[in-house]
């Protein structure tokens, strides 16, 4: 028994040994970013230097707001990803719902034609994108841009959506028709509520896909509707003298913080299970 | 109230048939069992008389009035399913509201009658509870309790104490045979299990 237990600690040690590890490994980029971003001289320092901030300093970020122009690529990825959430939101739900509802060879089609589009590598659809907008008139706009983003998200919104109606159960739908639920009543008041944490978790997915999104935006934004990840590019031309790594990186701070802050709320959403309960006994 | 008359009624899915004309006459305020094994067509048949599917043939009667070509929510039936249906995310008032709210009754006179029932079925502790918050017996009589807020003209219970322990199973029936004995509302119950059958 006693050795039982022990080799039970042992396993646990290891367990957190190995969680530790990759806790560091996977902390210390961004830590790194961070204490980059607070020191004066970010690359001639050791990182130790650089985590005990011996040359501490806000003026990277004073910088990065005043000569970064980081408002106008802030507005450009706060209105595209917004937009992009919203979009996909009101586009993929109803589908997701109706593809559940139709029957299994349509469904499968469908389902198949929207997954198939994964398929595709999608730096290939930057050029077709390119010359489509061009020809548009959409090539450099923040319009253009989101088209792009859409055609990523719709999708992956859809098909995962599609699962998250599927675990809703035929039951609960029926017993609302009995209640005397209109098809409305059904999406609305019945089947919406039950995965609607579900749905919250994906919008926030969404927003940081199109918020971290650059290859896209390096295509097809033009100048006047780039985003946060172009807009820290500005400062890689003038770093030849190494000076501007601190900026960049301070600069690369306030492009992710937004996005942390929402995986933080999101995690909540993504971990809770509304349909537990509901049907089993 | 109103009796339930089905006549030569029969269901196929694509080309499996599952009910081969059957004629069943159920009096005003009678509680008829219906027993049969698993995969006979049990559940089938019940929700034809509740209109989740529609006959392939012959006719189901509610109170003389043919409904093969009625929308459930014109039959004023209320049906206990096998896994209650519950809706995850309304608590149990809101629950057994439902159905009143979604036809233009009235806040005040809503929660009078969802306190009623919750009174007959000792319910009246759990109202703001969810279901997931719930015991197997309590979410059994929550189905219940939503069934009888709207005061219908036929019951239909399907195999409702198939997933309880066996004497929650006991005592639960019980508690229909009570409900029946006080409102009785004409309900058709079916079961495949032999120790459910009779009792009520
Ligand atoms: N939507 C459907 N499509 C095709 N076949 C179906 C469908 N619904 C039910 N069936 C078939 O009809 C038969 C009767 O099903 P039903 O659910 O009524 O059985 P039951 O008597 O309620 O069984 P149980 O006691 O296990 O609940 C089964 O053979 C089933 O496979
Ligand atoms: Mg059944």
């Amino acid at each position: 028994m006693k050795h039982a237990k022990l080799k039970k600690r042992a396993t646990a040690w290891v367990v957190h040994l190995l969680l530790g590890l990759w806790l560091v490994f996977s902390l210390l980029p961004p830590v790194m970013l961070l204490a980059a971003s607070l020191n004066s001289t970010a690359l001639f320092r050791s990182p130790l230097d650089l985590l005990l901030l011996r040359d501490f300093t806000l003026d990277n970020f004073t910088q990065a707001f005043t000569r970064g122009d980081f408002w106008f690529f802030f507005t450009n990825s706060l209105i595209i990803s917004g937009a992009a959430v919203a979009i996909t939101l009101v586009v993929c739900v109803p589908l997701a719902y109706g593809l559940t509802k139709i029957s299994g060879r349509a469904r499968a089609a469908v389902s198949y034609g929207v997954l198939a589009m994964r398929f595709i590598p999608y730096v290939v659809l930057a050029l077709p994108m390119f010359l489509i907008f061009v020809n548009l008139g959409l090539s450099g706009s923040r319009t253009g841009l989101l088209l792009a983003h859409l055609s990523i998200h719709i999708p992956f919104a859809t098909w995962m959506l599609v699962g998250f109606f599927d675990t809703v159960p035929g039951e609960l739908e029926e017993a609302g028709i009995v209640d005397g639920c209109t098809p409305w009543n059904l999406f609305w008041d019945v089947t919406l509520p039950v995965v609607r944490s579900g749905i919250i978790a994906l919008a926030i997915l969404v927003f940081i896909i199109s918020w971290n999104e650059y290859l896209f935006a390096l295509f097809l934004a033009g100048s006047d509707a780039q985003p946060l990840t172009v807009g820290i590019t500005r400062f890689l031309g003038g770093a030849e003298a190494g000076a501007e790594y601190g900026v960049i990186a301070a600069y690369a701070v306030l492009v992710i913080a937004p996005v942390i802050l929402f995986a933080l709320t999101a995690n909540r959403f993504i971990v809770s299970g509304m349909t537990a309960g509901a049907v089993k006994g | 109230m109103a009796g339930v008359s089905i006549q030569n009624v029969e269901k196929a899915f694509d080309d499996a048939r599952v009910i081969h004309g059957i004629d069943v006459e159920i009096a005003k305020g009678a509680f008829v069992v219906l027993v049969g094994p698993s995969g006979c067509g049990k559940s089938t048949l019940l929700r034809l008389i509740a209109g989740l599917e529609d006959v392939t043939g012959g006719s189901i009667r509610i109170g003389g009035q043919e409904v093969n070509d009625m929308a459930p929510k014109d039959r004023d039936i209320a049906m206990v399913f096998q896994n209650y249906g519950l809706y995850p995310h309304m608590t149990v008032a809101q629950n057994m509201g439902f159905a009143l709210k979604l036809s233009g009754v009235d806040k005040t006179e809503i929660a009078k009658r969802v306190e009623n029932a919750a009174g007959i079925l000792n319910l009246d502790a759990l109202l703001d509870r969810y279901p997931r918050q719930l015991s197997g017996g309590q979410r059994q009589r929550v189905a219940m309790g939503r069934a009888i807020v709207r005061d219908p003209q036929v019951f239909l219970f399907d195999e409702p104490l198939s997933n309880l322990d066996a004497k929650l199973r006991v005592q639960m029936r019980a508690e229909i045979k009570q409900l029946y004995q006080r409102l009785k509302v004409t309900t058709v119950y079916v079961t495949h299990g032999r120790c459910d059958r009779g009792h009520a």
